[in-house]
């Protein structure tokens, strides 16, 4: 797993590997799955000898963990879908605004967030996404007074992958090898997340407050109005009147314990990738005695491609270490790393918010990680420096759509359902919200540590 | 356990956002007949 120097031409053979995979994931030439292209290179770089068998085999043990938590918070994510826990959320969010637009934008907020907190940050997107164009469709509002209510979604599920750690693939993969686990990443990052979120939702609050209407129509009404029969929630009201209500509130009752044992079972011995598969199997269970449905279905829709994706994204990155490219960047920072808690915060975060708008944060956290790691830090400074990177990851990353996979999902469903948002557009309404949210966050995550250590 | 209590508080309010405003206890429509037999049983003119 050392670092050999090695020929020039190797060099540029991964360099392009490297960008030619990541160009491939960003941009999904036929609409290819993100996994193939991640897969694609990392066999490339395996034969060429770049990454040898026993990196692999560390590689396979580092991301099967999490990848298999993740996957499983989504088959969870699939079954509630499938019952129709989902579908009546958009409904439900619109009657608790008692006609308030205000108060329908921070309810969409917190449902996002929650989302997010309960499941994952891409499931939030590809959940929450259609319900608030449901939602948008419902009230009946003028296409620029939908962007807050989508902004807000977006900003708000991929930022709160923050608090828990628990909520994002890039996230966990880290924790292992900086010697944090969920107990101690959730100690040091919980407050300061919940400082940056609150200032991400008054920042967007104050930017859109002229657009979000005053007050929007009473659900009740819409849904009586003979001609709101052909709305796409006129399907809602019928999975309302036939919900099994007892089967609905066990579910989310189950995926609230299922999280919260996270924190406390792994004491016990329990790995939190077990915890998660228990958690699948027993509502894939529940759903099957109560309304007899096999889990076939579940097994066709589980996003397997993720332990797949991760693994080859990480092995192309784990090239890149291997050339030499992370020593390079080690003795740029090595000096500013070093200095201080402060300064080691400050570099971290924002290098990995710059490195993500311009290749992702997925490969951006697992290069930034591997880096902080040679550079030969003790402890603690390599702890807050990651956590400093994963902010950078879940805030600093949300600049451009580029960032985050979350967002280039959102920009996809948004398309294909006729609200389509553009790059400039997006990146004028971030320019706004990420770079204050970014450095209140960080300096909350520096104000934290004196206040604890 | 401090975090534990955050999730299950945030776990509340994710349950009530999802699951929709408890509806006042209506009777059961067996029971209504039940009881109207009992007021004609007893002679007086039933409202209900």
């Amino acid at each position: 797993m050392g670092f050999s120097p090695m020929h020039d031409s190797l060099i540029v053979y991964t360099f392009a590997i490297f960008a030619l995979t990541t160009l491939c994931i960003l941009w999904r030439p036929q609409g290819i799955n993100e996994a193939i292209p991640a897969i694609s290179g990392a066999i490339l770089l395996f034969i060429a000898g770049i990454v040898p068998l026993q990196d692999i085999v560390y590689i396979f043990k580092l991301v099967s963990g999490p990848s298999i938590t993740i996957i499983s918070t989504i088959v969870m994510c699939i079954v509630l879908e499938s019952i129709g826990v989902f579908r009546w959320a958009a409904l439900n969010v619109v009657k608790r605004a008692k006609g308030s637009g205000i108060r329908l934008f921070w309810s969409i907020m917190l449902l996002c967030f929650l989302m997010t907190v309960f499941f994952n940050n891409d499931g939030s997107i590809l959940i929450t996404t259609p319900i608030i164009l449901h939602i948008v469709q419902i009230i009946r509002i003028k296409p620029h007074q939908k962007l807050p209510y989508l902004f807000a979604g977006v900003f708000i599920a991929t930022s709160a992958s923050l608090p828990i750690g628990v909520s994002n693939i890039a996230n966990l993969i880290g924790l292992q090898i900086v010697g944090l686990n969920l107990v101690s990443y959730t100690n040091l990052a919980f407050v300061p997340s919940m400082i940056g979120i609150a200032t991400l939702s008054l920042l967007l609050y104050l930017l859109f407050r002229n657009e979000i209407p005053r007050k929007i129509p009473n659900i009740q009404d819409s849904i009586s109005d003979p001609t709101f029969k052909n709305h796409p929630l006129s399907g809602v009201q019928k999975s309302v009147e036939s919900m099994n209500w007892t089967l609905f509130r066990t579910c989310i009752v189950l995926v609230v314990l299922i999280r919260g044992s996270y924190f406390v079972l792994p004491a016990y011995g329990f790995s939190i990738e077990w915890i998660a598969i228990t958690g699948a199997l027993l509502l894939i269970g529940i759903r099957w005695v109560s309304l007899k449905i096999s889990p076939i279905d579940v097994l066709w829709k589980a996003p397997w491609h993720i332990l797949v994706f991760a693994f080859g994204m990480y092995v192309t990155v784990y090239a890149l270490k291997n050339t030499g490219v992370t020593s390079y960047m080690m003795s740029l920072l090595d000096g500013v790393m070093t200095q201080s808690l402060m300064s080691a915060s400050f570099a971290s975060g924002i290098l990995i918010s710059v490195l993500s708008n311009l290749m992702n944060n997925l490969p951006s956290v697992m290069l930034g990680t591997l880096l902080i790691t040679e550079i030969g830090l003790d402890t603690q400074t390599l702890q807050v420096a990651y956590i400093s990177m994963i902010i950078g990851s879940d805030i600093g990353a949300l600049l451009t759509p580029l960032g985050t996979l979350a967002t280039l999902l959102w920009m996809f469903v948004l398309k294909k359902n006729g609200v389509p948002i553009t790059w400039s557009a997006y990146f004028k309404v971030a320019l706004m919200v990420i770079p204050i949210t970014l450095v209140v966050t960080l300096i909350a995550f520096n104000l934290w540590l004196w206040l604890i250590l | 356990m401090i975090i534990f209590s955050l999730l299950m508080g945030s776990g509340f309010i994710f349950y009530q956002l999802l699951t929709p405003p408890t509806k006042k206890a209506v009777a059961p429509t067996n029971m209504v007949n039940k009881e109207k037999r009992k007021f004609r049983i007893n002679g007086v003119q039933s409202n209900a």
